[in-house]
């Protein structure tokens, strides 16, 4: 773990001249909801999208200035590469999802909680799918596959939304007699998903050449 | 025994290629490479440093030796500042060493926030040096000063004196970088040319021949005292049974290193 940590400091320092935009973005999409002009739940889908774009971004960054090359030159080498770079999205994902729940709890909006979580799971299993497409591809190749899956997955829910006038299913779906098992059974599967991601990008990126 | 080797190499991306590599690198050595673009230099630094592998053929190190290289331009983004790139460094663990990074900037007056391609090569081959491996891959960009590369080339040979390495240099087509190595390998199109040492060209490359169908497309006698005669000391005729009744085969000894590569780049010597 502690071998990762240059890699996702160098990400945070990466995107810290962006963020300010992206906090533009949160601020808007809040605001609007304030005004009843978009659902919670929709403003929460949609920085969840940000969120994700987050670390693809950083994929055009690294292209640019030539650090993936770069970073399998240093000592950490390959695997540590990979490890920063999922660090550091699990990371962004958790930071902003804690910021929602925090916000929903100062709004007193509790019912939407189970969403949050439900969209954050999602959001970390997009990524998943996301990561190896881009170590792969590399960050112009996969951009198609990257608004392709972002497309499928969040269309229907965008949709979803906006017929139940903002009022979605998961409150329903967590009143099942054991909740507590149902988020553990999430928790799980997500975890699960996101590290078999890693090891696939692992592999991915040991057969990679970079020049 | 070499410290490190390409064993018959052969690798294709794209339109990038290298074709059977053989070469050897020894300790305290550098060893450069030479060519014109399209001699595949940086391709052949991204083998030595594994960022990319070998279709076929292997990259040979002695047990336990450490491979650390920078190549191409830049390296980090350009926004960061000198104080985040020391942090990045220093967590990375290796020893980073900043005193020869601020000191080679300080020396060629380039800014320490904003950089640009030639700070981010200077980083680079800081961050190689301090990781102290036992093979160092130089591949500078095109656009970096000959004046820099020579300061590059010098603090290497300093690092030399007290840990033992080898280098692995692009030389581009730069006879001052040549110069500068103990031994060079031409390429064309990524195929080995020519291998010497750059210290001793002309009394042991001997006499080369000069291949009589790399004459064939100018005209035999002008094309000989206008352009290859300038850059040889002998220019003997050894062969009158030639090519085609018409072009002897010749021999010439180029004196220089600077007429070395010319000859080879201009397929005169082979």
């Amino acid at each position: 773990m502690r071998g990762l940590s240059p890699y996702v400091y160098k990400d945070f320092c990466s995107l810290s001249p962006h963020m300010f935009r992206y906090f533009r973005f949160f601020a808007l999409y809040f605001v609007l909801c304030f005004l009843g002009v978009i659902s919670f739940l929709f403003a929460i889908v949609m920085v969840e999208f940000l969120v994700m774009m987050l670390p693809i971004s950083l994929f055009f960054f690294d292209h640019t200035c030539g650090f993936d090359r770069y970073a399998i030159g240093l000592s950490g080498g390959r695997a540590n590469f990979v490890g920063g770079r999922y660090c550091f999205c699990f990371g962004c994902s958790l930071f902003f999802t804690i910021i929602m729940l925090i916000f929903l709890v100062i709004i007193e909006k509790y019912d939407h909680i189970p969403t949050l979580f439900a969209i954050y799971s999602l959001g970390v299993n997009l990524q998943s799918l996301l990561l190896p497409v881009h170590f792969h591809l590399g960050c112009t190749r996969a951009k198609p596959w990257y608004f392709l899956i972002a497309l499928c997955v969040l269309t229907p829910i965008l949709l979803l939304l906006s017929g139940e006038g903002g009022n979605f299913f998961l409150p329903e779906v967590t009143m099942v007699n054991h909740p507590v098992l149902l988020l553990i059974m999430v928790i799980l599967i997500v975890f699960l998903v996101f590290y078999c991601s890693y090891l696939v990008s692992r592999k991915i990126v040991a057969k990679k050449d970079f020049l | 025994m070499p410290l490190f080797s390409f064993d018959q190499i052969s690798k294709q991306i794209e339109d990038y290629k290298v074709e059977n590599l053989t070469f050897s690198l020894s300790t305290s050595e550098i060893f450069a490479l030479v060519g014109k673009e399209g001699a595949e230099q940086t391709l052949i630094s991204a083998l030595a440093t594994q960022t990319a592998l070998p279709e076929y053929g292997a990259v040979r190190t002695t047990e336990g030796a450490v491979v650390r290289g920078c190549f191409g331009g830049c390296f980090l983004p350009s926004h960061f500042s000198a104080k985040q790139i020391d942090k990045f460094h220093t967590a990375l663990g290796y020893g980073w060493d900043s005193a020869l990074f601020y000191h080679l900037l300080t020396h060629f007056s380039l800014p320490l926030e904003n950089f640009r391609q030639d700070q981010h090569y200077i980083l680079g081959f800081c961050t190689t040096l301090s990781q102290k491996p036992d093979i160092i891959v130089l591949n500078p960009p095109n656009s970096l000063s000959d004046e820099i590369l020579i300061e590059l080339i010098h603090a290497v040979r300093e690092h030399l004196t007290t840990n033992p390495a080898c280098v692995l240099l692009s030389c581009g087509d730069s006879v001052v970088l040549c110069g500068l190595s103990d031994q060079f390998l031409y390429l064309k199109h990524g195929k080995t040319k020519f291998i010497g040492k750059t210290n001793l060209v002309s009394t042991q490359y001997g006499v080369v021949s000069l291949h009589p169908s790399t004459l064939e497309q100018v005209h035999h006698e002008d094309y000989v005292c206008t352009q290859i005669r300038p850059h040889c000391i002998e220019l003997l005729v050894v062969d009158h049974q030639d090519f085609n009744g018409r072009y002897p085969t010749l021999q010439a000894r180029p004196t220089t290193l600077a007429q070395t590569l010319w000859l080879l780049e201009n397929g005169v010597m082979v």
